[in-house]
């Protein structure tokens, strides 16, 4: 199963689900199968699994995936553990691992040096933790974990290497991305509208 | 905390506390330490505040950016030294997609820090602030605290942005006589 199959299996899957997705080709790979409102597109590394923890902690109510790599999720690597210790029931940590830095020449991570990231999510507490090998067992799994009402952690080995096609930029930078998600969690009635900034909320003491 | 003299002033802590309750904050990730200790106890004491304990003051800013955008009014808690560590996530998170979140801290490396290891901190804390354009304030009297927190917030709001508020020594201690 190669990177971009994996993203075309999971793009498939989606539909109301608020997703989180990490920067380079997983970004670019996503945007060009799936024009899915409701995902911040281009998160950099580290920081794709603990903004995806703390949006679905503010909203249980939505299934949040965090679409992360194995690089970025090892630059990160402790999030695992808090969130593996304040388990959120709406979190799917969604791991492409190809063992490499793919978008800087594959230059392999530690994680393609034999880290298993999968073991790793299992002590830090993670109960439902699948690792899957290809298309198949890709689908089955998502569909299961999507389904589900718990903290999950899925890891999708996936080849990785020279590019089949070029995928273009995104044709929004980060800050246009983000204003466009959050209006598209405004749109869904998940969060109050984010333009009308008042303090009418506020009942200050003297 | 400059030896056996230094007890927490737990009146300061409580006014503090306060002060963040009137500002809305509902959500808080933190990373433990010495000088906001008090304050910390109470927060967890707080059912209306969902509160993550972080691994790293790093973490602790992008899971308060989520549950901002989630909607929440988050708070992080940690010390000074952490905007060091935050500096990647502030920059990203904060300046790059326009994500607000407070930051309520020790004032490590402040006027009244003695610890040699803040050395560092007091060199390079407020200046990379300044740096990031990150709005910030010191508390310097324990009365300004309400007000200070409360705008500190509107701007999170208003702005979309990282606002800090740092604590020196002397509103989180007081000198035993």
């Amino acid at each position: 199963m190669t990177h971009f199959e994996a993203v075309e299996i999971i793009a498939s899957r989606l539909t109301n689900q608020i997703v989180i997705s990490n920067v380079g080709n997983t970004n670019r790979e996503l945007y060009s199968v799936k024009k899915h409102k409701l995902t911040l597109y281009g998160v950099n590394m580290s920081l794709v699994t603990p903004l995806a923890f703390g949006l679905a902690k503010a909203i249980p109510q939505r299934r949040v995936i965090a679409l992360d790599g194995d690089g970025s999720m090892l630059m990160g690597l402790k999030t695992l553990a808090t969130v593996g210790t304040h388990p959120a029931k709406n979190l799917l940590v969604l791991v492409l691992d190809n063992g490499c830095y793919a978008a800087c020449g594959w230059y392999p991570t530690a994680a393609g040096r034999g880290v298993d990231l999968a073991a790793i999510a299992t002590a830090t507490g993670f109960k439902n933790v699948k690792v899957v090998n290809d298309s198949g067992e890709l689908s089955k799994a998502l569909e299961e974990c999507l389904a589900g009402d718990e903290l999950a952690f899925l890891k999708a080995n996936v080849e990785s290497g020279p590019l089949p096609k070029a995928f273009e930029p995104l044709p929004f930078d980060g800050l246009d991305g983000t204003y466009r998600f959050r209006q598209a969690l405004v749109d869904e009635g998940l969060v109050e509208t984010w333009t009308d900034v008042t303090p009418v909320h506020y009942t200050f003491k003297k | 905390m400059r030896g056996s003299t230094s007890r927490y002033n737990l009146k300061n802590a409580q006014v503090i506390y306060d002060a963040v309750k009137n500002a809305g904050i509902d959500f808080l990730a933190y990373v433990p330490e010495t000088w906001t200790n008090e304050i910390l106890k109470l927060l967890l004491k707080d059912k209306e505040i969902e509160s993550i304990g972080a691994a790293g003051e790093d973490e602790a800013m992008a899971i308060c950016a989520g549950a901002s955008l989630g909607g929440k009014r988050p708070m992080v808690l940690m010390e000074g030294s952490g905007y060091s560590t935050g500096t990647y996530v502030m920059s990203r998170l904060g300046l790059m997609h326009h994500v607000g979140w407070l930051m309520l801290s020790s004032h490590a490396g402040g006027i009244g820090e003695v610890a040699y290891y803040h050395w560092d901190v007091r060199l390079v804390g407020e200046p990379l602030l300044t740096a990031l354009r990150i709005p910030h304030c010191v508390i310097q009297r324990i009365d300004e605290a309400n007000t200070l927190i409360r705008e500190a917030q509107l701007t999170v709001e208003g702005q979309k942005v990282p606002v800090a508020v740092l604590l020196p020594h002397h509103i989180l201690w007081e000198e035993a006589v």
